[in-house]
């Protein structure tokens, strides 16, 4: 007895359906790669308020600098040179920064558009439709009312094929983005690390100088100095011993793209990157808490 | 060693030199110290600072040209990702209009039927 065209078409269906899911066997799930592409947002998108913060530090380092100096250096000519020479250099290094902020909002694209492509949420809407288009036929051409798959209903069949297929389908679209860019990605992600090490280190460096001026005042020359310390001595020594918030912040940052990265290689070992993507998860969520702190105005 | 770990030595030791000509220790000794012999130590302190300036830049613009390198990959990746998404979108529509067109077939075949 000669099939249905639409029976046939099902079945047609069942085997590719097979098929696709044996080839996406060995591939991570989207939903890990939808948790990475979420975190890599957050930390891209923590880049530019750390910038903003590692050049008002650097600003205030050369200031702290050039205030010293100027105690001691009379000429105006030499410190007109100075300063001139001074904000050459940081105007230079703000160029490089907007560089590298556009370059951070490329590769929040990625993360994003990533993420869109592992996003299964829609699916199941997906589902409901293919199942209407069964529902329809059936109504239609009162023969295939009743039909079934094994001991399932076909439209009920259909119903949660259909996301499945595209489920399938995300999955080898993303081993394939995976494949041909996981040289271009690692790459990437091995860059923005070494960025944000050499953020964290001019930071640093920078805070521990203001910090350690702040000290001097405060702490030191009163209490190496003939005369009365100040009431509040003690206090003001407790709060030059405690890392500033700024300096917190950024080395969570170096520390969460380092997570990205180590996540990143799990997820193109194909075995899944459920670990990395918790331990990314902490450091990304401590970056993120930390420069929300930053962008409050300081008491 | 590399240049870059040169500089990188380099940068280390400028960084400390100018932690020790601001600490209160070399204040202190600055205090006993000639007026022409305190200005010496502030053109080395800005010589000092400048040269971190630089080579801080350097290390920073280094890393960048590279980031700037791989942009058109990134670029790419992105432009991949999108045809995928644009693939699963088009099936959404596809089924969407699909159960709309037989929708309307199933009216006219009842329609049919009671004729």
């Amino acid at each position: 007895m000669q099939q249905p065209f639409a029976m046939n078409a099902l079945r047609r269906s069942l085997l590719l359906l097979s098929l696709t899911l044996l080839a996406a066997c060995g591939t991570a799930p989207p939903s890990q790669f939808a948790d990475f592409a979420k975190l890599g947002t957050a930390l891209t998108d923590s880049t530019p308020p750390l910038l903003d913060a590692a050049f008002a530090e650097a600003v205030a380092a050369d200031s702290l600098v050039l205030t010293d100096v100027r105690e001691r250096v009379e000429d105006p000519d030499t410190r007109l040179t100075a300063l001139e020479e001074h904000d050459k250099l940081l105007s230079d290094r703000l160029g490089i920064y907007s560089d590298l902020t556009r370059h951070s909002q490329l590769l929040r694209s990625y993360f994003v558009t990533l993420g869109m492509l592992a996003d299964t949420s829609g699916d199941s809407g997906l589902g409901d439709g293919a199942k209407g288009i069964v529902d329809q036929l059936q109504a239609i051409n009162p023969k295939l009312a009743g039909a079934s798959l094994g001991d399932v209903d076909v439209a009920s069949f259909v119903k949660a094929a259909a996301p499945a297929a595209i489920g399938v389908f995300r999955s080898i679209a993303l081993q394939r983005e995976l494949e041909a860019r996981a040289k271009t990605i690692a790459g990437e992600l091995d860059l923005q690390q070494a960025t944000l090490a050499a953020i964290a280190a001019q930071m640093r460096a920078d805070v521990l100088l203001k910090l350690q001026k702040e000290r001097q005042d405060r702490v030191e020359l009163p209490f190496v100095d003939p005369g009365t310390l100040p009431a509040d001595w003690p206090d003001r020594r407790l709060k030059g011993l405690r890392p500033p918030i700024t300096l917190q912040a950024v080395d969570a940052a170096a520390r969460a793209s380092d997570s990205l990265r180590i996540s990143f290689i799990a997820l193109t070992e194909g075995g899944g990157a459920g670990g990395s993507l918790a331990q990314l998860l902490q450091d990304v969520s401590t970056v993120v808490t930390l420069v929300e702190a930053l962008k409050k105005p300081a008491p | 060693m590399t240049a870059a770990e040169i500089r990188e030595a380099t940068l280390e030791q400028l960084l400390e030199t100018r932690r020790i000509m601001l600490s209160t220790r070399w204040k202190l000794k600055l205090r006993k110290a000639t007026k022409k012999e305190s200005e010496e130590d502030g053109m080395t302190l800005l010589q000092v600072q400048h040269a971190i300036l630089e080579l801080q830049n350097k290390k920073l613009a280094d890393i960048r040209d590279k980031l700037v390198a791989n942009e058109k990959a990134l670029g790419e990746g992105i432009d991949s990702l999108k045809k995928s998404l644009k693939t699963i979108e088009n099936i959404r529509v596809a089924v969407a209009a699909i159960g709309q067109f037989l929708q309307i077939v199933g009216r006219v075949v009842k329609l049919l039927v009671r004729a």
